[in-house]
């Protein structure tokens, strides 16, 4: 079965970037999101497998979107989307529950790579 | 992946961001509570950079990433932003939006190294950063707060999704042939006279026309995308011209389809001149009048069913009516005291082309379009200009515009074998008499209808064309009323009214007198759309001799 | 664009479609050409004289014409006896598309953009010199190399002497 992927990222043209390496890469990008506080009625909304979370965005950010989903679901799966120079706060974001992050501009194979091994944890019974 | 596949998406948000840093840097000023302001202004500038990063802009990156440091001192309180820095990030902007243009087109040359040398010489004073533009300054606060001062319209839906305006067009486009072919299915089978190809024909007719409808209201645009570029404009002519202005805008979301829009820009950007120049007071005087030191200007969209009302409204010292009439004392609109001007007089006056009440001519004023061509756009629009003003209060000037014009309604008429379209509203009545019933007053050719003598206009009076040959016994008139006034315009032969597709015509013929647009017929004709207001362009009607107006630039 | 720029496009040179007005032979690059059709009648503008002679619906597309032998100011041309091989020129450039009617339609040829020569100050009271790149020799004949986008410029502008009525209060 695809893997059930839910985008955030306050930037179309991000979002539009990263759906289409998931989607090249077979997995079905169910929902996308623009703001940290959407992403967590999504998260609840549509059960993804994944999500891909921007760290600065309106509303609530992404650190705090972590902490929400991860509120409603110990076992989400969440990835960092980051730029260089935020390594506080994506250190911030694994503290609250991220399972690995990636750097923007994305490098296709890379994100592929860190997907995969997300998707691969084994999912405490 | 290809790289180029993002570019349209690129521009379109990147647009987007330019404008929302421009909007955002300027709600900076003199507001007390900049944080949020500052927390979205980073962000964009941040969204911007990942953007430019994943396509490869490099100049474009290394911009944002010092626009990012600077806003970052100014989250952690290092830096105050003053109006001057304010000035400072506007430039900014205005540059990193001709950087961007500059990368997109993807030229090659020394233009990018030298729009990137003048932006960072403007930032780097601000920012700290090393001058060589080191990478991997850490930005080690986090965006914090749900509560934002920000318009709820600063964050775009997602439930939306982004189609190409071209696109748009070409379905409005594809729409009009849809719509011609359906006009000449009917008349082949009207010729046929089938029955059950009429009843189906005329429930694919609904069905267009729903189409019509919805394509109609798809191509319908926010007023805020127009609306926020004034923000700017304000700011610039109120701190060039010495006055205090607070901006307002009201009713962003209303739609008006986006070639209408368009062509309003050029009107408002004069009107909003208008207001500051010539409405707004100085402070001082102000003061001396008894308000605030503060002018206000208020820009306004409201949907009243299918026309939406544009207003300018300024609290300025409002239209000295004295001495419009005074300059006027030549013909005089109505020849009493100010009292008496009606809106439609007042209207009348203040739209002859070339009309000023300011002597001394600003930067703003004297030059560029003037209420004439503010009229005249409204006007080719199908719409209509209202003016209130009252000494001392301000001045209130509205335009009804209807919110779509791609089809219209229209009366077809032949002059010389070809066709030609007038807008139905401009017909008051068709009429037909005998040969020989015109008669002269003072030279001019009149006809005489039950409201009096109107005069009698012929096509090559209007446009250069040989004069109209046929001996037919009867003379074929339209009754043709503008706010101008009233006259019989001879035609050849009345086709019939039915609704024409609005195409717009080509750059190279734009802006010809008297003609607005053209339509292809349901024959593959071409017919042009008259702009009634030619009838009276260049000469007097009988009416207008009595008081005709001449008044200087 | 100039002479240079042209020639800058393309190393391998550029493609021309020339195409003769009275005696005169002419050449547009190749890619601002979107067609080439048999002449139809263009509907006169009301009120409109000068380069634009009218307009024809090319598959519901409102396209200009232009008097292109009266503004580039050739001679002759447009003979009643050789209508034949009369065709529309139809070009596409930023400015709009528009279209001429040409005598006849020579050739595409392909040309060394360094062999553009200037052209000669031959015709200095026209106003559509601006229009012209440069000369070229092809197969013993002069081609005078024609920059589609200055055409609608220039044509542009000589409207704007023409259209006075839209001008009031300017």
């Amino acid at each position: 079965m695809k893997s059930r992927v839910l985008v955030v990222d306050d930037a179309i043209f991000m979002r539009k970037m990263i759906s289409d390496i998931l989607e090249g890469y077979g997995m079905e990008v169910v929902g996308e999101s623009d703001t940290g506080s959407d992403a967590v009625e999504k998260y609840i909304e549509l059960k993804p497998d994944l999500v891909t979370m921007d760290i600065i965005m309106p509303e609530m950010n992404g650190i705090d979107a972590v902490r929400g989903i991860i509120a409603a679901d110990a076992q989400a799966r969440i990835i960092m989307c980051s730029a260089l120079g935020q390594q506080a706060l994506v250190q911030d974001a694994l503290t609250a529950g991220a399972k690995d992050f990636l750097i923007k501009p994305f490098n296709p194979s890379r994100v592929i790579e860190v997907v995969s091994r997300v998707l691969n944890l084994a999912s405490p019974v | 992946m290809e790289v180029s596949d993002y570019k349209a998406l690129f521009i379109s948000e990147a647009e987007d961001i330019l404008q929302a840093l421009e909007d955002g840097i300027m709600s900076l000023e003199g507001n007390r509570n900049q944080q949020p302001c500052i927390e979205e202004l980073f962000r964009h500038a941040h969204n911007l950079k990942g953007m430019s990063g994943a396509m490869g802009y490099d100049p474009v990156v290394e911009v944002c990433h010092c626009l990012e440091s600077v806003l970052d001192r100014c989250r952690k309180g290092e830096l105050e932003i003053t109006a001057i820095s304010a000035d400072i990030l506007l430039r900014t902007n205005d540059l990193l939006r001709e950087l961007v243009q500059w990368q997109i087109s993807e030229q090659e040359g020394p233009r990018g190294q030298e729009l990137l040398d003048r932006v960072l010489e403007l930032l780097l004073p601000l920012s700290e950063l090393p001058a060589t533009g080191e990478e991997g300054k850490a930005q080690d606060s986090t965006a914090p707060g749900s509560e934002s001062a920000w318009p709820a319209n600063f964050h775009s839906e997602v439930t939306s999704t982004r189609v190409d305006l071209s696109r748009l067009d070409f379905l409005m486009d594809l729409l009009g042939e849809l719509i011609i072919s359906r006009i000449r299915l009917g008349s082949l089978v009207s010729e046929i006279g089938s029955k059950n190809l009429m009843e189906e024909l005329s429930s694919s007719s609904r069905l267009i026309s729903e189409i019509q409808k919805e394509v109609m209201e798809i191509r319908l645009i926010p007023v805020g995308l127009v609306f926020q570029r004034f923000k700017r404009l304000v700011r610039d002519v109120s701190r060039e011209l010495g006055k205090e202005v607070e901006f307002k805008i009201v009713g962003e979301d209303i739609g008006l389809d986006r070639t209408v829009l368009e062509s309003m820009v050029d009107p408002l950007v004069h009107l909003i001149r208008n207001a500051i120049d010539h409405g707004i007071e100085k402070p001082s005087a102000r003061i001396a009048a008894g308000k605030s030191s503060t002018g206000r200007i208020i820009l306004s969209a409201k949907r009243e069913r299918n026309h939406v009302a544009l207003e300018i409204a300024d609290d300025g010292r409002g239209i000295d009516f004295k001495k419009i009439l005074a300059e006027n004392d030549s013909g005089g609109a109505s020849g009493g005291s100010p009292e008496e001007l009606t809106e439609e007089e007042i209207c009348r006056i203040l739209t002859k082309p070339g009309f000023s009440t300011k002597e001394d001519v600003s930067r703003y004023s004297g030059r560029g379009i003037g209420m004439d061509i503010v009229k005249k756009t409204t006007d080719s629009l199908g719409g209509s200009l209202h003016i209130k003003s009252g000494s001392g209060r301000g001045t209130t000037i509205t335009m009804l515009i209807p919110v779509n014009l791609s089809i219209i309604k229209a009366l077809l008429f032949s002059i010389n074998g070809g066709v030609h379209v007038l807008p139905i509203e401009y017909v008051q009545e068709t009429l037909r008499f005998e040969r020989g019933v015109f008669k002269t007053i003072r030279g001019r050719e009149v006809i005489q209808t039950n409201d009096g003598p109107i005069p009698v206009i012929r096509v090559e009076e209007i446009f250069p064309s040989p004069p109209e040959t046929g001996k037919s016994r009867f003379i074929k008139v339209i009754r043709v009323k503008t706010d101008e006034g009233t006259v019989a315009l001879v035609v050849n032969r009345i086709i019939g009214q039915q609704d024409v597709v609005i195409k717009g015509l080509p750059s190279m013929i734009r802006g010809i007198g008297g003609i607005s647009g053209a339509t292809i017929l349901g024959s593959g004709k071409i017919a042009f759309i008259w702009d009634p207001r030619v009838i009276f362009q260049g000469r007097s009607t009988y009416e207008s001799d009595e008081k005709a107006v001449v008044l200087e630039d | 664009m100039d002479a240079e720029n042209i020639t800058k496009k393309d190393d391998a040179g550029i493609q021309l479609v020339t195409f003769r007005l009275g005696n005169e032979g002419y050449g547009v690059p190749v890619d601002k050409v979107k067609e080439i059709i048999r002449p139809i009648d263009a509907f006169p503008i009301p009120g409109m004289a000068g380069p634009v002679e009218g307009v024809i619906n090319l598959r519901g597309e409102i396209i200009p014409v232009l008097r292109i032998h009266a503004v580039l100011g050739v001679k002759g041309g447009m003979e009643e006896t050789n209508q034949r091989k009369r065709r529309i020129i139809i070009l596409d450039t930023e400015g709009g598309g528009f279209g001429f009617v040409v005598d006849e339609v020579m050739d595409v040829v392909r040309v060394d953009g360094e062999s553009i020569k200037s052209s000669p100050e031959v015709s200095s009271d026209h106003t559509c010199d601006e229009a012209m790149i440069g000369i070229v020799q092809v197969a013993g004949r002069m081609i005078i190399c024609l920059d589609p986008g200055k055409l609608v410029i220039e044509c542009i502008k000589v409207k704007d002497l023409v259209g006075d009525c839209v001008k009031s209060g300017m």
